[in-house]
């Protein structure tokens, strides 16, 4: 019944289909390899963008060596004096409904959060929280009334957890 | 090349992917709350559709006919992926408004269709300028459905505020519901003036006819 010409034929498409599969692959990694470094420049420079929207005095920052879950970095901002303003944690939290939420999370000297501005997210309903330049307009956070929500309040609930405060 | 015009207004007017074919209704409803984003939504899509169309001109003798869908899916998201990398890269607002819309540009039917009934089956140059024409129609549908939508529903255009401050904008219109109100009235307006156009050219034609019977000769 499965004679040499059929297996031949069905080698044959699984092979031709291969050979698409992987000259598209090389493509999109052609690509991927162009476009790395400007995206993660782009990155960088919101999250700088960021950090100088939360503390307006900030002059400079500097990553320390906290971790902890969610955490990307911790960055610890002075101004142009050298006195320390604050913290800047980059949090990434998770909305059960998009997904990864990037944000910037400003934390005073009294390790209460003084602001949180959305660097990336793929929510839809993320934008009522959220004034143009993407910083959280301080909405009412004390009913979980979308998953957009539950992230940023998650967010700073688990960043003042943390226990930031005394000098810079 | 008269030949290849005749195409481009063919895809953008009388067989229009999205107001006359019917095809990509969902990016057309969702991204043309503003008429920036439904430019950019046209602009990505063009491009996915040239070079997938390309693409699978050139392997149209090579692809299997037997998994030639899932060939053309593979080839259609490859390159929504590569526009998505670019979009990150160097356009980033446009990528941050137009969120999970692009890389849905890989189910978008017009592509998928173009590639199955054109591109299969026509030489290179003939599929990018399909590919090409469609798009631009394409762009052509959600341009005109956003500037209703973003003019009387935001009182803006591109960002640009129009009436001032004491115009209330009829929200319905940027949401979803508008959306499918506007998108039908545009379809309903396009076949009226295309039938209107059809009617005077029968119209021509038979009067046409009667003059030459009238003469008693032959036609």
């Amino acid at each position: 019944m499965v004679n040499k010409k059929t297996v031949w034929g069905v080698t044959s498409i699984a092979l031709r289909l291969l050979v698409i599969c992987l000259t598209v692959a090389a493509l999109t990694a052609l690509v991927y390899a162009v476009t790395e470094k400007p995206i993660a420049a782009g990155e960088r420079a919101r999250k700088e963008d960021a950090i100088c929207a939360i503390f307006t005095d900030a002059a400079s920052f500097e990553e320390t060596d906290m971790t902890g879950e969610g955490i990307n970095a911790v960055y610890r901002v002075s101004d142009a004096a050298a006195q320390g303003l604050g913290w800047c944690v980059d949090y990434t939290g998770n909305s059960d409904y998009g997904g990864a939420v990037n944000m910037m999370i400003g934390v005073g000297l009294d390790g209460k959060v003084t602001g949180l501005q959305v660097i990336s997210h793929s929510e839809t309903f993320m934008d009522r929280y959220l004034d143009d330049s993407g910083r959280y307009n301080g909405a009412d956070l004390s009913a979980g009334a979308t998953m957009s929500y539950n992230a940023i309040r998650d967010a700073i609930t688990a960043v003042e957890a943390m226990g930031f405060g005394g000098a810079a | 090349m008269k030949k290849l015009l005749k195409q481009l207004k063919s895809g953008i007017l009388d067989n229009n992917p999205v107001l006359v074919q019917l095809l990509g209704m969902c990016p057309t409803l969702a991204t043309t709350t503003s008429v920036k984003n439904a430019i950019g939504m046209g602009l990505a899509a063009t491009a996915v559709l040239i070079f997938s169309n390309l693409f699978v001109s050139l392997l149209r003798k090579f692809i299997p006919k037997q998994v030639r869908i899932a060939a053309y899916i593979v080839i259609i998201s490859g390159f929504v992926t590569m526009v998505e990398l670019l979009m990150k890269a160097y356009l980033f607002s446009l990528y941050e408004s137009l969120g999970i819309f692009i890389p849905l540009i890989v189910v978008n039917c017009i592509i998928l269709a173009r590639a199955e009934a054109y591109a299969s089956k026509h030489k290179p140059l003939p599929s990018v300028v399909d590919g090409l024409a469609m798009g631009l129609g394409f762009t052509l549908a959600l341009f005109l459905v956003a500037t209703v939508r973003e003019i009387l529903g935001n009182g803006t255009f591109l960002g640009f505020s129009l009436f001032g401050e004491g115009y209330a904008p009829a929200l319905l219109l940027v949401m979803p519901a508008g959306a499918f109100l506007t998108l039908g009235f545009v379809i309903a307006a396009v076949q009226k003036i295309r039938n209107v156009g059809e009617d005077k050219a029968r119209v021509e034609k038979l009067s046409r006819v009667e003059e030459n019977t009238e003469r008693g000769g032959t036609v």
